[in-house]
């Protein structure tokens, strides 16, 4: 769990950063051919008065002797390697608090003004952290672009020093790799080989020796993941406080007297990320199995759609998912898949999964005890005589299940059912719009990095705006099967029908 | 005198009962209004970041605002849906066209379901803040959590 943990953070930086990444080349290849042919002319960036990362540029090439230069370059990276431990850690503190937080709530607790306090500390300072690091990598990110311009480009001043610093980074990184900074070497050398590929496919003409490979730093196997994660933990569980700790607990009270000066005693509980604790994967007589998709790999989305099977727009999403080649997990109610039978086997035709989600949409936890049975056992029961196979997932209608180990979830767990949730709600159900929930989905997609989407396929405009999320997830993440998900999080087997 | 009594306080019995039809179904039909107006607050909030909160609790807003949806469009007549109809004109002020397009729309009345979603397409992001600024506010919507 731990090193899932940490790998999908270092995901999580790795997609929070890969916009800028991509973002990074103004000089556009359609500007002029001659420039196109030829790779960018540095004498452009020059001229870019908004670009300020030419003066550091310009300093670094100013430098006495190669070796000064590429000394240079090497502050630039270590001090992004320890920005990358530092914003890690205040992640993981941060999580830890929030687990703490959920914790408590659910056992009806009540949050003391200290735990409140903490949880808003580790929050702010997570934030800045983050903001750091970012501006940072941003920093690098440009340095190296402007390195890669002014290798190719023969009329630049600082062609062979910029030549002579591409082909030192292999030896730097061979050099990195085998100290305990891999974490951090992998998720630089991703946004590196990004700056790389961007450049590549801007200017086809390039001398293609010139690039440094980075595929060698993050594309590793599970094993070599897990070492570098231990490592990691090791990294931050030794890290020393430094002045960027200094500076941000000095922020902190900061923010704290300026908010009592104004008077503001609004806490921060503003957090797209959600507790990992929510994740409970198997499914027990407890009744705590629940999936959120919070602890999925990093990257990696479950596309699902609730309340058909409808006769106007199931097939619809079937459309959308088969034209995007994307797989999605139907959640259904037992009324329905006994209405239509037919886009019940469509569905396994189309390699989709099936799931329950009670008999009539009711609000479970208002029924009484011949109502859940209806519900959730009989639902389950005509679940298997149409389908053939028990459902082995159930999601509770309005997501209202209980607490934890309550009668309901006792129940969906007595039938060896696990409980989904969603960490991604795209409100399509309220919304008319296609393009606003298409907007409203990808900005929680992109904050969250990985998980569950809930959909509708029981409204128009979710067949609209569904291919338009799986359209832009495709272009940056990996949409795979919920069960595939779920094993992979938990390591074993699971199967839908 | 006696005849002209009852006859007199029985037809006070059928206006009231008439009255109290038509406010119970006005009523009716004004809380699936209120329920509109809390959705878009709802939309709103998510789509400009307002009143801090977070994705979980807006879609634990959702959720529970869909489950009284459905209820309330289960329990509509229809008189109810005479008087949500005649606001098709107007539910581009207040925001509402999305709830009751899904009102017509569960109750099979295709036609009239189009029509609604059609002006709750136009709806944008500034309008949903528009409304949102003149018919809710952040402690109403908190409230309901």
């Amino acid at each position: 769990m731990r090193t899932n943990l940490i790998l999908t953070t270092l995901t999580l930086s790795i997609l929070l950063f890969s916009c800028q990444a991509s973002q990074i080349t103004h000089v556009s290849p359609e500007s002029s051919d001659t420039t196109s042919l030829r790779g960018p002319a540095y004498s452009t960036y020059v001229q870019d008065k908004t670009n300020k990362h030419i003066n550091t540029f310009e300093t670094i090439m100013n430098a006495k002797s190669d070796s000064e230069r590429l000394l240079q370059v090497k502050n630039f990276i270590r001090r992004q390697v320890e920005f990358y431990y530092i914003a890690q850690q205040y992640l993981q503190k941060f999580d830890s608090e929030l687990d703490k937080i959920y914790l408590k709530k659910e056992k009806q607790l009540i949050l003391s003004a200290e735990d409140k306090i903490d949880f808003e500390k580790i929050r702010y300072q997570n934030i800045i952290s983050w903001e750091f690091n970012e501006r940072n990598l941003n920093e690098l990110l440009e340095l190296y672009n402007l390195v890669l311009i002014n290798a190719h480009d023969q009329n630049s001043p600082h062609q062979r020093a910029c030549k002579w610093i591409l082909a030192q980074i292999p030896k730097w990184l061979k050099e990195e790799a085998k100290t305990d900074n891999q974490l951090a070497l992998i998720s630089l050398s991703e946004h590196l080989n990004d700056v790389s590929r961007e450049f590549q496919t801007n200017y086809k003409k390039h001398n293609s020796k010139l690039f440094p490979d980075f595929t060698l730093y993050f594309k590793l196997t599970k094993e070599q993941f897990d070492d570098a994660d231990a490592k990691f933990k090791r990294m931050y569980d030794n890290r020393k406080r430094n002045g960027f700790d200094s500076f941000l607990e000095k922020k902190w009270m900061q923010y704290l007297t300026e908010r009592e000066e104004s008077g503001d005693q609004q806490l921060w509980f503003d957090d797209l990320r959600t507790p990992q604790a929510l994740d409970v994967l198997e499914p027990d007589s407890g009744g705590k199995g629940n999936v959120t998709g919070n602890r999925f790999p990093q990257g990696k989305w479950a596309m699902t759609f609730d309340d058909g099977p409808n006769p106007t727009h199931t097939a619809g999403m079937y459309e959308t998912l088969k034209s995007t080649n994307t797989h999605g997990t139907f959640f259904w109610q037992a009324q329905n898949i006994i209405k239509y039978p037919k886009l019940v086997k469509e569905a396994k035709d189309n390699g989709f999964s099936r799931a329950l989600h009670s008999y009539t949409h009711a609000n479970l936890p208002k029924l009484n005890s011949s109502g859940l049975n209806k519900e959730i056992n009989i639902a389950a029961d005509d679940f298997t005589k149409i389908i053939g196979e028990k459902p082995t997932l159930f999601r509770c209608p309005y997501g209202a299940c209980g607490p934890s180990g309550s009668t309901i979830r006792q129940m969906i767990a007595n039938r060896k059912m696990l409980h989904v949730a969603w960490n991604v709600d795209t409100l399509d159900w309220q919304d008319k719009n296609p393009d606003s929930i298409f907007s409203r989905t990808k900005k929680q997609v992109d904050v969250l990095g990985r998980g569950i989407i809930l959909f509708h396929d029981i409204h128009s405009q979710s067949v609209i705006a569904s291919k338009k999320v799986i359209q832009y997830l495709k272009t940056k993440y990996k949409v795979e099967p919920l069960n595939k998900l779920i094993e992979e999080s938990r390591g074993t087997p699971f199967y839908t029908p | 005198m006696e005849h002209l009594f009852t006859l007199r306080s029985k037809k006070i019995v059928y206006i009231f009962t008439l009255l109290n039809l038509l406010i119970s179904s006005t009523l009716n039909a004004r809380t699936l209004k209120e329920l509109a107006i809390h959705s878009n607050a709802i939309l709103a909030a998510s789509d400009n970041n307002l009143c801090q909160l977070s994705s979980s609790e807006i879609s634990k807003l959702s959720q529970n605002l869909q489950s009284q949806i459905d209820h309330k469009i289960q329990n509509l007549k229809n008189k109810d849906y005479a008087i949500i109809k005649s606001r098709l004109n107007t539910c581009s002020n207040d925001c509402t066209c999305d709830i009751y397009a899904l009102a017509f729309e569960k109750n099979e009345m295709t036609d009239t379901a189009n029509l609604f979603s059609k002006k709750a397409e136009l709806i944008t992001a500034q309008s949903r803040l528009h409304c949102f600024k003149k018919f809710s506010s952040c402690k109403k919507l908190k409230n309901t959590l």
